[in-house]
Parts: C-alpha cells; sequence; structure tokens
C-alpha cells in the first residue's frame, strides 16, 4: 500500500509508537534488525530505514511515498514535497549560542559555525546582518571555544551541551519538529489512504 | 523502410505521438536557435524557474546565452494579429541546473503555446492535448487545475507584508496547515480568513466538489470572477472522456508576475515529479508591450526513458554466431532474411556479454539452425 521513509534511530522509533496507536503493526520495525527494508505482509507496508538526512530524497525520488523528517532537514535542503502533518516529536529549536561572556563586534563581519548553512544565512540575512559562514558537520560547539567563529548555528534539545561547554543560547532561531512528507506525484494517486492516515495520526499527536 | 513504433525508446514513440496530436489542431512547428540575446532572460528572470544560465560570447561581443526555456522567445517573436491566434509547438532541448546535482542538465521538452484572442475554445483545446498528451505516456495520469485568480485575490486581501505573504504562499504549495496555521496567529489574520485558507489546503481534488467548496469561500470579487472561468472551464470540458481526470488543486501555483488564469499541473503514475506543466500567461505578453492572451504546456520529456524503461525492448531479438570461414554475403543475406522477418539481429563469433539477446542461432554451411547447450 505505502512505502514509508523513516530516520534510523530515536525518532524512528517514536514514529512506530505513534502507528501503532492508530492500529498499524510495527513491531517488526522497532526490533533491532539491521535490514533495511522491511515488509509488513498483511498491511502490504514497506519500510525503509534511512539517514534522517536522506529521507526527504527517498521522499522527492518518489521511492518512498511518504517519510518522517525533522523540520530542520525541510528548511536546510528545501525539497519539492508536500508537508502534511506536524507530529510533535523530536522536539527542539534552531538557535543561535556563542561563549558565555559573548560581546558582538558589529563593526565586522560575523563568523558563524554551523552544519545548517541555508537557515544560517536566511536568518542573517532576515535581520541584514553579514557572516561569514563556517560549515562543520559535527561537534559544532566546539568553534566558539576554540575562537574559530563568533557564534554557531545549531539544535539544541535541552541545552546540557551548551552549558557543560560554557556557551549559551543568544537568539531562538525556529522551533523544530518532525513533520510527515509525502512526494507531490504519489499523493496524487494515493490520496484516500494519505489522507486517511494524516486524518488518523491528526487526533493521536 | 518502416520502423516499428515499438522499438523506439519511450521519450521518441511520445515525441512523435504528441507531433500528430498537436498537427492535428493545426498546430505549426517551431524551430528556434540554440542561443538566444542574454538580455532576454535577464530582463524576465522570475520567469524562469531556474535561475542559473550558461552564458557566452559572441564574436563581437554580446553576451548570449543557451536557451533555458522557450515560452519566453516564442512570446517575444510571435506576430499573432488582433482576433487571431497564432498556435504553435516544439521540440527542443534546454539548459537549466539539475537541483540534486547542481550541474547543468540538458533537458528534452515537448510543449505548444496558442497566442493571440484567446477565448473559451483555446482553452478548452488546449488543456485538452495537455490530457491527450498525458494518456499518451501512460494511461494513468491526472491534470492538477488551479486559477493564480483565486489565491492570489485571497493573498492580496490580507494587506500582509511581503514576507508573511511569501511564508502563506509557500505553506498552501506544500499543504502545510500547522505552519499555516501559525504564521497566520502571529499576522493576526483574521479567523474566516484563515478558515478559508485552510479548506483551499483541504480541498480534496474532486473538481466537481472542490468547484462548490471554492465557490462558499470566496471572499472578494477576484476570487468569484476566478470561481466562474473555472465553472465555465469545467462546463466545456465535461464532454470529453477526460473529466475524471481532471483535479482541482490550489496548491499549484507559479509567479505571480507573470501568470493569470488557469494554470495546471500533469502527473503519471511512474514518475515522481510533475511530467507537465502550463496556464495562462497574458502577463508575460504584455511585458513585451503585446496587447493579447497566451496560454499553453511544456512535457518533460527527459525522466521518461528512465521511469518507462522496457527491458525486453532493450537489446536485439537474435543473437546469430558464426565462425572465421563464413562467406560474408551468404552470411549477410541470412541476416537480411532475418531482418524482413521482423528480426533485430546481432552478429558474433562467440557469445557476446555486452548484448541483450532473446534468442541465439547459429550460421553454418550456409544455413541457420538452432544452438545446443549454449
Amino acid at each position: 500500500m505505502f512505502n514509508i521513509a523513516l530516520p534510523k534511530g530515536r525518532l524512528a522509533d517514536k514514529t512506530c509508537k505513534l502507528l501503532k496507536q492508530i492500529g498499524i503493526n510495527t513491531d517488526e520495525v522497532t526490533s533491532d534488525s539491521r535490514q533495511l527494508v522491511i515488509k509488513d505482509e498483511k498491511t502490504g507496508i514497506q519500510y525503509f530505514l534511512v539517514k534522517p538526512s536522506d529521507v526527504a530524497i527517498y521522499v522527492e525520488y518518489g521511492v518512498a511515498d511518504i517519510g518522517v523528517v525533522g523540520k530542520d532537514i525541510l528548511l536546510e535542503s528545501n525539497p519539492d514535497v508536500y508537508e502534511l502533518l506536524d507530529l510533535q516529536l523530536g522536539k527542539c529549536k534552531v538557535v543561535v549560542a556563542g561563549r558565555e561572556d559573548f560581546y558582538e563586534d558589529k563593526e565586522r563581519p560575523l563568523r558563524v559555525a554551523t552544519k545548517f548553512v541555508n537557515i544560517a544565512k536566511d536568518y542573517y540575512a532576515s535581520i541584514n546582518r553579514e557572516i561569514e559562514i563556517i560549515k562543520l558537520n559535527g561537534s559544532i560547539e566546539l568553534a566558539p571555544i576554540l575562537n574559530m567563529s563568533d557564534v554557531i548555528v545549531d539544535l539544541v534539545e535541552t541545552g546540557t551541551t551548551l552549558k557543560e561547554n560554557k556557551l549559551k543560547v543568544l537568539t531562538e532561531i525556529i522551533p523544530i519538529s518532525a513533520r510527515l512528507i509525502a512526494n507531490k506525484a504519489k499523493y496524487k494517486f494515493k490520496e484516500a489512504e494519505i489522507n486517511e492516515l494524516v486524518a488518523k495520526l491528526s487526533e493521536v499527536v | 523502410m518502416e520502423m516499428s513504433l515499438k522499438r523506439l525508446k519511450k521519450d521518441e514513440r511520445v515525441s512523435l505521438r504528441l507531433r500528430e496530436a498537436y498537427e492535428k489542431f493545426g498546430y505549426r512547428k517551431y524551430k528556434m536557435s540554440k542561443f538566444e540575446e542574454y538580455s532576454l532572460y535577464l530582463d524576465n528572470k522570475n520567469f524562469l524557474k531556474c535561475q542559473q544560465i550558461i552564458t557566452f560570447n559572441s564574436l563581437d561581443g554580446r553576451l548570449l546565452a543557451l536557451k533555458p526555456d522557450i515560452t519566453l522567445s516564442i512570446a517575444k517573436n510571435t506576430n499573432a494579429k488582433k482576433g487571431q491566434v497564432e498556435k504553435l509547438y516544439y521540440i527542443e532541448n534546454i539548459y537549466r541546473l539539475a537541483k540534486h546535482t547542481k550541474e547543468f542538465k540538458e533537458i528534452g521538452q515537448i510543449g505548444l503555446e496558442a497566442m493571440g484572442d484567446i477565448d473559451a475554445y483555446t482553452t478548452l483545446e488546449v488543456v485538452y492535448l495537455a490530457l491527450e498528451s498525458l494518456e499518451v505516456i501512460d494511461t494513468e495520469f491526472v491534470l492538477d487545475i488551479s486559477h493564480m485568480g483565486f489565491v492570489t485575490g485571497l493573498l492580496d486581501s490580507l494587506k500582509v507584508n511581503s514576507d508573511v505573504r511569501e511564508k502563506l504562499l509557500e505553506c498552501i504549495i506544500s499543504k502545510n496547515l500547522h505552519d499555516m496555521k501559525r504564521e497566520a496567529q502571529l499576522a493576526k489574520i483574521d479567523e474566516k480568513t484563515v478558515k478559508c485558507m485552510e479548506q483551499i489546503v483541504m480541498l480534496n481534488g474532486d473538481f466537481l466538489s472542490g468547484l462548490k467548496t471554492a465557490r462558499e469561500i470566496a471572499l472578494n470579487e477576484a476570487m468569484e470572477s476566478a470561481v466562474c472561468e473555472l465553472e465555465t472551464f469545467y462546463q466545456s470540458i465535461n464532454n470529453t472522456p477526460y473529466k475524471d481526470k481532471l483535479r482541482l488543486d490550489f496548491s499549484i501555483l507559479n509567479d505571480t508576475s507573470y501568470y493569470n488564469g488557469i494554470i495546471f499541473q500533469g502527473y503519471v503514475k511512474k514518475i515522481p515529479t510533475a511530467v507537465l506543466s502550463g496556464g495562462r500567461y497574458d502577463l508575460l505578453m504584455n511585458r513585451f508591450n503585446k496587447e493579447m492572451g497566451a496560454i499553453g504546456f511544456a512535457v518533460n520529456l527527459d525522466e521518461l526513458g528512465r521511469y518507462y524503461q522496457d527491458e525486453k525492448e532493450m537489446g536485439v531479438d537474435i543473437l546469430l554466431l558464426y565462425d572465421e570461414n563464413v562467406c560474408a554475403s551468404e552470411l549477410f543475406d541470412a541476416v537480411r532474411k532475418l531482418n524482413d522477418e521482423g528480426y533485430r539481429v546481432f552478429t558474433e563469433k562467440t557469445v557476446s556479454d555486452t548484448v541483450k539477446f532473446k534468442k541465439i542461432l547459429k550460421f553454418q554451411n550456409g544455413k541457420v539452425s538452432e544452438v545446443e547447450n549454449v
């Protein structure tokens, strides 16, 4: 019936719990399997477990009809898909953070370390601030500590990592949560089924 | 020798059949040069879906561009007169940036344009040909129809700044109710209008019931006249065999400074993106100081080959093995004889792993015979 792309890890487990609540059996997905394609024979639903940042790609190419993906990734890659529901899972925020003693020198461009290049660019363009982006792929917090950047733009859930590294949140850019997305063409041909799923899910989120 | 249509690749087959369909209605083929003046594209940047263009200098120093679009040139060149319609179609390659690879890509396009006095008949004809084009590609298809005036009419009435307008538009395009409600709340938009936007997003595609809802939620004159136009259009297309393939979906939108009136996007079962898109673009004509209407569409041929690959049709029918002592003219005659019987033949001394074949035969002592134990 459907092909669903799920992000490997915690978000997949949480999504499976939601699906279970609306009567879709996801036992095989939650078990610690190394299989990448899991098919539930009863419902005909096929699950793909993929890297979180790749979910939108699988959906955009249409091999998955629908998928679950963080809003941060949608903002960053801007895929041409329908965003049908806020699943209210994996809630966090994209923030600007800097050292506890951060003081902004407005005479020169701000150096921003981040893995979210587009979100950072859009945000600073919206407040007319000139920046220099330093693209990193992990341990972003290290950049201001070593004075490689002035600030970072990163995801924050509880703020513990920031605190442990003597960093603080300077501005909140946007709240993030997991979204249910659908391929535009597949949606036209499976509209009734997808809408039914969305309606059921919206009752339990 | 006539070649069987079946032997052609999907995109070649489709483009031949579409030419026939368009010429039936009197559309003439339009051929354009590979390059155009860059200024044409620069002046109309927003009309192009892709802003990056390959440019180079001509020998006399003018800046030229490899064409990223066909409609702009046709619109600029047309000399349709008042009271007439010029009808053209084209099969051309265009050059655009591919989103995923971030590289320029050559894309095959076939499309048609009607320019001049566009009336209800011409609109019906063009939309009908769009539907027929989709059917040629795949019998499972849908055509999404929208009207620019309906959504812009709603957004104009909001009197919000362009930032908010842009965000709301994005939400409508991605059917994103949750963020739309949030944005509307921040912008202090009244409840009735928010409800109306929600209904626009929630329309489930069925054309008739969608029209009914649209009539109910029309808040102003612009929206009402859009609904009227859609109703007239639906009445006219109702008699064709395609009426069940139409969906009403206001989430498809084109650039508002060029397009007005009816717009549409076509989808087929196997391809994950819209394969056809088009609509009414009087505003572009006005930019070229031409007081006339225009409507047209383009079909993207590029994806067809990939998504409609027919395994069986790849390769040849017969692999014909021969040995070194063969008489060339006898072998040639045998191949021609098999050709005449309708087979595609590949000759080789040993079984080739580069050619796919359905059957293997051998040529020995002037005769074609079956092969045992290949």
